[in-house]
């Protein structure tokens, strides 16, 4: 029997790769992102799947590439690194506001959302099928609630558990 | 007596430092004899702009069909997965944090005395309308006086202050930046500070002379002054002491920064980075080193140099506002209180200057003035007065 991990979104990896350590079971990670994880941080035995969709725009994606990209090139050690994040962080600090607040705007980003999460999970409740049948599953374990729909379409109907982490 | 704690900060397997001081004072509670049931939002993040409805959808069906599995729960602690986008702010996380709480308030609602929430924004906002139960907020987050600059959050804030039944804040200095941000409204705030437990912190039976093993122990990030912390050690080590050694306990975004840098100023054999133990693990680095450093210029308590005092072990830290009023009074017991504008020179002289005289320090003194404030007894016994004062 297999025990899924689904994290479409890495950002809760650690949160992910503690549980499934401290799990006994044959694990299945399935992750969205192309950063954040290799099979090295999986425990013996864990396996890696990884999708080629995201619910989350390719811009956002692109940006957020570009961010940890510049983060990781600052703090490679030089003093010269770390003085200009500290001065970008003293920019930022002076234009940006305290708090940015709730946007409605942001509804407009929601709706393009909406449509990258229809074919997300779409691509996960397929492999999800697929994979059954190669060797059933046991439960579904979500660490990003964007991949919950997926897991309630694929594991309700059959009455496996699903839990969220 | 039931308590209901809601705390977007409590340890877990992933996070073992977040909210240990939270878990210290629920810990103590309970040995007081209080039913405390601890509830925990986590962020779940989300792309920026609103949530799309099939999540929300997904998690309520959950709920509703299978709360613990929606709700995981471990022992007595329950934690609510809240989706955030980025960029939502402050208030936009207590929103969301609500809804969240609302929804398994709606599916398995447990009733309390009293509810003791940890921050004012996100948490006390988030819990203020959900429940009949008093409602006890405690403030003790560094980023308060940032958040303060905005003004939806200064009025959210003067609401709680008004609306709740206490509101408290873990030292003197986060409640002097609240009556500076908010006014006469912020005088009513009360300092009940943060627990240290004594019987995890034996006190050493040596007594440090050489001043050669530094020790840092708290998140690996510029902020904490980690950047200013390995220069200090760098100088150190070239004008005072070549044989030093400085062991890094935490993670964050600077830990690469730490290693390529000390590798690149030949000191990767004198610097240790044991990234983040348990709390549990913490006095074994406390009792073995020499001394503490700590160069935060923010601080709303400083818990590690308080353990650190605690444990017998000397510290050299940089004033943050916490330290000045925790253990100000007694710093020249327990070693070096520096300015606030000190450079990294200042530091290793700072250091120096102990080692060239131990004999002032009195940490066995310090420890007892800090137990007389901080053990779990007496901040146990302030909670319990302040829960009975509103309980109908």
């Amino acid at each position: 029997m297999t025990h899924i991990a689904l994290i479409g979104q890495t950002l809760r990896m650690n949160d992910c790769t503690a549980f499934v350590r401290q799990t006994p079971g044959s694990w299945t990670i399935v992750v969205g992102d192309r950063h954040g994880i290799t099979q090295d941080d999986l425990p013996p035995g864990g396996e890696l799947v990884r999708l080629s969709s995201a619910p989350v725009p390719t811009g956002s994606r692109l940006k957020a590439d570009l961010r940890r990209s510049v983060l990781r090139l600052m703090r490679r050690g030089s003093s010269l690194g770390r003085h200009a994040e500290n001065g970008l962080r003293r920019v930022k600090r002076l234009v940006a506001p305290a708090d940015p607040g709730y946007d409605p705007m942001g509804r407009m980003a929601g709706t393009a959302n909406e449509a990258l999460l229809t074919t997300h999970t779409e691509e996960i409740l397929s492999f999800l099928e697929c994979r059954h049948q190669q060797a059933p599953i046991a439960e579904v374990v979500v660490f990003d609630l964007f991949d919950l729909p997926a897991a309630l379409a694929f594991a309700q109907p059959k009455g496996l558990p699903v839990s969220v982490r | 007596m039931r308590v209901n704690v809601v705390t977007p900060w409590y340890p877990s397997a992933a996070h073992p430092y977040s909210g240990v001081f939270v878990r210290q004072q629920v810990e103590a509670l309970r040995r007081l004899g209080v039913d405390v049931e601890v509830e925990v939002p986590e962020v779940f993040p989300a792309p920026e702009g609103t949530v799309p409805p099939q999540v929300t959808g997904a998690m309520s069906s959950l709920a509703e069909s299978d709360p613990r599995a929606a709700f995981r729960r471990d022992g007595s602690v329950t934690r609510v997965p809240a989706p955030i986008p980025s960029r939502i702010g402050a208030l936009g996380r207590a929103r969301a944090f609500e809804e969240l709480l609302r929804l398994r308030r709606r599916v398995d609602a447990p009733s309390f005395d009293v509810t003791h929430a940890h921050l004012g924004v996100p948490t006390g906002v988030a819990v203020m309308g959900l429940s009949e139960a008093p409602l006890v907020i405690t403030e003790h987050q560094s980023a308060l006086p940032r958040l303060l600059e905005d003004k939806g959050i200064r009025q959210a804030y003067r609401t709680l202050i008004e609306r709740s039944a206490a509101f408290l804040t873990v030292s003197g200095t986060l409640r002097e930046t609240m009556i500076e941000a908010l006014g006469p409204v912020a005088t009513g705030v009360e300092v009940v500070p943060n627990i240290v437990d004594f019987d995890a912190l034996p006190p050493r039976t040596d007594r440090p002379t050489d001043f050669r093993k530094w020790l840092y122990v708290g998140t690996l990030a510029e902020h904490k002054g980690v950047g200013m912390l390995l220069d200090a050690f760098t100088r150190f080590v070239k004008r005072h002491d070549s044989g030093a050694s400085l062991t890094l306990v935490g993670d964050g975004p600077m830990r690469p920064y730490i290693q390529t840098s000390a590798a690149r100023r030949g000191l990767d054999r004198q610097v240790t980075l044991h990234g983040a133990l348990p709390h549990r693990d913490v006095p074994h680095h406390l009792a073995t080193a020499d001394v503490l450093v700590h160069l935060s210029p923010f601080e709303t308590f400083g818990i590690a140099a308080v353990e650190a005092i605690a444990t017998g072990t000397p510290v050299v830290v940089r004033e943050n506002g916490g330290s000045k009023t925790v253990w100000g009074d007694i710093s020249s017991k327990c070693g070096r209180l520096l300015d606030r504008d000190v450079t990294a020179d200042g530091v290793a002289e700072a250091v120096a200057q102990l080692r060239d005289h131990p004999d002032l320090l009195d940490l066995r003194a310090a420890r007892q003035v800090l137990a007389s404030r901080f053990s779990a007894e007496i901040v146990g016994g302030q909670l319990l007065d302040i829960y009975a004062r509103h309980v109908r």
